[in-house]
């Protein structure tokens, strides 16, 4: 067998290994979504609602330099539906208005706090609270990441619960109710996170997504479709395997005595919000606790997605050196037992397809063309090969529509429902590849060590817009 | 090979069309079957609300989903009526047959479906305590959810003594538990406090929290008792029950408990002091807050100050405190 024969050989394994698992993800899904979907009937959330015993929780807001959209956010959080909370919002040393904008928007006094003891953190300024809402406070600290100022935030949290949310997120009314359910219901589940998806080109008003609708330009409409195969697939599969490696910083509710143990957040690392997951999977699994990460597909966390191509490339770099940090980080856990399925299936599976799966798709681009232009390629097997690849990326896109669309059926539109299908089907040529290449470049920049988080510019929630370029 | 990934790249193409057919066919099979059950809602409304004001009216012959829309309204109008308009409801359920229909989906092999019939039950219909404490032992958790939220919602006394076991021992959500007893109301405490003095553990701690909200001044004694359990869960719970019910003469109980030897006792201890209004723990309070670790003192701190304590020359938590009660107040 010639070398070439190998490396067809081994791609062909890969690729049929990979789809298979994408396949059985959207099965496993489809299973898990049509029954949440049937248990909406019997929801007792009123019950939850009315009850003394659902636990309070603290939310925690991170913002640095968000004076263009931290009103609206905190706004939106303060009109949750949830029996008890406290907002936290931490100023991480912002350069702009953001702590002019908070104090101006909800009567923020200063107050002298004593720091509990917990986690450590980069200095603290000021701390200020809401006149207007005494359940809001804001603690204004020294310059330390996010990471530093969620574990800020968490160690002024008084509550057993943390839900963490991204200063760009708007929170559906309900959504932290059914976020919690999970928690609620059953006391074992350290975590639970929900689903995240794309404002841009919603209207929103006074912090509320009051129109469903799909942006108008194709890069964001891309990242829908991206999103929608990532929560309404990935996530709620691996949820269902008990193996749920990341919950989104966007919007995640954890139990703050397990959070606190493992030492909170990890300052240097751009993927904290899977660290902390994977962290504590990994210790309460050392520790043969029994304990469930959970996923809950309904509660919506609203967020602008990246409008251009520069500010895109640089989110996806990002993701990558994540993934990659805290797979390296943790490398332990592929040859630990006590870890079970995530040494085994989870870990592996994000090692071979997530981290190593740009590097198979660039062979696959660099080699075939040299390989067809030696002549010792069946280019007609290459044809084919490359033709059952798209439609079978084609499909798990389409399908992530149709499992949007047979479930929750957020865009009133039906030629919304239309262009989501439409670009399902060619989010193959082009978008993907882009992505790959960024996911390359952020190979290479985790090979080179590089630690920090990028610019990423925001145009806020305004009022009564209608968010689409 | 060559073949086979041809065929196998057709066969894709072909699902592909399906689920975008599939996709577009469900949407415009949901629009059809909205428009449907609007317009049979739009025609069963008059007739139920005439129900409800007390008018002998018949459903007559209805199709599926007339019945349907019925059964959506009498369950959202008995949800929130009371009195003559929830009997009337009631009613107009049993004999359109919204009951029996839900009554056989109670027992039906599909749980989402069984979850779906016995949490309308709870709306709508006779005391179904039999059938739902029944359902309380389902081997799906949200039809026992629903269960113990009908039995709550129908203010069943029969099943006080089963969601409260279901309760401890976390077979049921404990919010949704604890909901149910508080809307079956005081006669839930009696069967509380029997479980305090002798249920495991986890029972007792979910019976001292819950007679907090459910229990009289008759029950502090009890209470006062829990305070001394081996498990500080159990005393934590009581402490707080104890500050909720608000006697007064327990405030002398509760004030040894400001040194036990679990620091979140004692700051519910602190609480439930600053709670039941005792000026006379101002001085251990003030002591607690500026000695005891963050926790404790920062509770003691608070109820100080809401007690209206003076103090000269006040440390870290107490200043936090005071400044946190004027900018609140």
């Amino acid at each position: 067998m010639s070398l070439v024969e190998i490396s067809g050989v081994v791609v062909l394994v890969y690729f049929v290994v990979l789809n298979l698992s994408y396949a059985s993800f959207t099965v496993v899904a489809w299973r898990s979504l049509v029954a949440h979907r049937r248990s909406q009937d019997s929801l007792t959330s009123d019950e939850v609602f009315r009850s003394p015993l659902t636990p309070p929780v603290s939310i925690l807001l991170p913002a640095f330099n968000e004076a263009a959209g931290v009103v609206e956010s905190v706004r939106s959080l303060l009109q949750l539906r949830y029996p008890e909370f406290e907002m936290i919002v931490v100023d991480d040393g912002s350069t702009d208005d953001t702590l002019k904008a908070l104090t101006e928007a909800f009567n923020l006094v200063e107050v002298e706090k004593v720091t509990p003891p917990g986690l450590s953190f980069a200095p603290i300024r000021r701390v200020l609270v809401s006149a207007k809402h005494p359940e809001l406070s804001v603690i204004s600290k020294q310059n330390g990441g996010k990471a530093d100022a969620l574990n800020c935030g968490l160690t002024f949290g008084r509550f057993p619960y943390v839900c963490a949310v991204d200063a760009d997120a708007i929170l559906e009314p309900d959504a932290l109710l059914r976020v919690m359910s999970p928690i609620i219901d059953d006391r074992s589940v350290v975590a639970a996170g929900g689903i995240v998806r794309i404002a841009n080109g919603c209207e929103v008003d006074h912090g509320n997504v009051t129109r469903v609708g799909l942006p108008r330009s194709p890069l964001p409409t891309m990242q829908v479709v991206e999103y929608l195969r990532a929560f309404l697939v990935g996530r709620v599969g691996w949820g269902e395997l008990r193996a749920l490696l990341i919950i989104s910083g966007a919007f995640g509710v954890f139990k703050r005595s397990v959070v606190m143990s493992v030492g909170g957040y990890s300052t240097d690392t751009v993927g904290e919000d899977m660290e902390l997951v994977v962290r504590m999977h990994r210790q309460l699994r050392r520790s043969g606790t029994a304990y469930r990460v959970a996923f809950v597909p309904d509660p919506v966390a609203w967020t602008e997605a990246p409008e251009t191509l520069a500010v895109l490339g640089r989110q996806r770099r990002r993701w990558q050196r994540g993934l990659m940090e805290t797979l390296w980080r943790h490398r332990g856990i592929v040859v630990d037992r006590r870890q079970g399925i995530l040494a085994w299936l989870a870990v592996p599976y994000y090692v071979l397809f997530e981290v190593l799966g740009p590097l198979v798709e660039l062979f696959g681009y660099v080699v075939v063309p040299i390989a067809g232009a030696w002549g010792v390629l069946d280019i007609e097997f290459v044809i084919a090969f490359f033709a059952v690849s798209v439609v079978w990326g084609v499909m798990l896109s389409v399908s992530a529509v149709a499992l949007e669309e047979l479930t929750f059926r957020r865009y009133p539109l039906r030629r919304e429902v239309l262009r989501l299908a439409w670009y399902a089907l060619i989010d193959n040529f082009g978008y993907r590849q882009l992505t790959t290449w960024w996911r390359l470049h952020g190979i290479v920049e985790f090979l080179r060590g590089r630690k920090d988080w990028g610019v990423m510019p925001r145009r806020g929630f305004g009022s009564r817009e209608v968010r689409s370029s | 090979m060559t073949t086979q990934l041809i065929a196998l790249s057709i066969a894709l193409g072909v699902v592909n069309i399906v689920i975008a057919g599939a996709v577009v066919l469900n949407r415009l099979v949901a629009r059809y079957s909205d428009r449907r059950y609007r317009r049979a809602v739009e025609q069963v409304r008059p007739i139920v609300l005439s129900a409800i004001a007390g008018d002998a009216v018949s459903l007559g012959v209805r199709s599926r989903i007339e019945l349907l829309a019925t059964g959506d309204l009498l369950a959202k109008y008995g949800r929130n009526l009371s009195g003559d308009g929830r009997v009337h409801v009631n009613e107009l359920a049993e004999r359109s047959g919204v009951i029996d229909a839900l009554v056989r989906g109670s027992q039906s092999r599909r749980s989402w479906k069984r979850a779906a019939c016995v949490y309308r039950l709870g709306d709508l219909g006779r005391n179904q305590a039999e059938l739902l404490i029944v359902r309380l032992s389902d081997s799906d958790r949200r039809v026992r959810n629903a269960a113990a939220r009908s039995l709550g919602k129908q203010r069943c006394t029969e099943g006080v003594r089963p969601i409260a076991y279901a309760f401890g021992r976390g077979t049921i959500a404990r919010a949704v538990g604890a909901q149910a007893l508080i809307d079956i109301g005081p006669p839930a405490a009696d069967a509380l406090a029997r479980l305090l003095s002798s249920g495991p553990v986890l029972v007792q701690a979910g019976a001292a929290e819950l007679l907090g909200r459910l229990g009289t001044v008759s029950h502090s004694s009890l209470l006062a008792e829990a305070m001394d359990h081996h498990d500080p869960e159990v005393r934590v719970a009581a402490v707080r029950a104890l500050g909720r019910i608000g006697a007064r003469s327990a405030a002398a109980r509760i004030l040894p408990v400001l040194g036990d030897p679990v620091p979140f006792v004692r700051s519910a201890a602190a609480t439930a002091l600053g709670a039941l209004g005792s000026r006379d723990a101002i001085d251990a309070l003030t002591v607690m807050a500026e000695s005891d670790e963050y926790l404790p003192a920062r509770a003691a701190a608070e109820s100080a100050v809401l007690l209206g304590g003076r103090f000269p020359d006040p440390g870290p938590h107490l200043r936090e405190a005071i400044r946190m009660s004027e900018v609140t107040a």
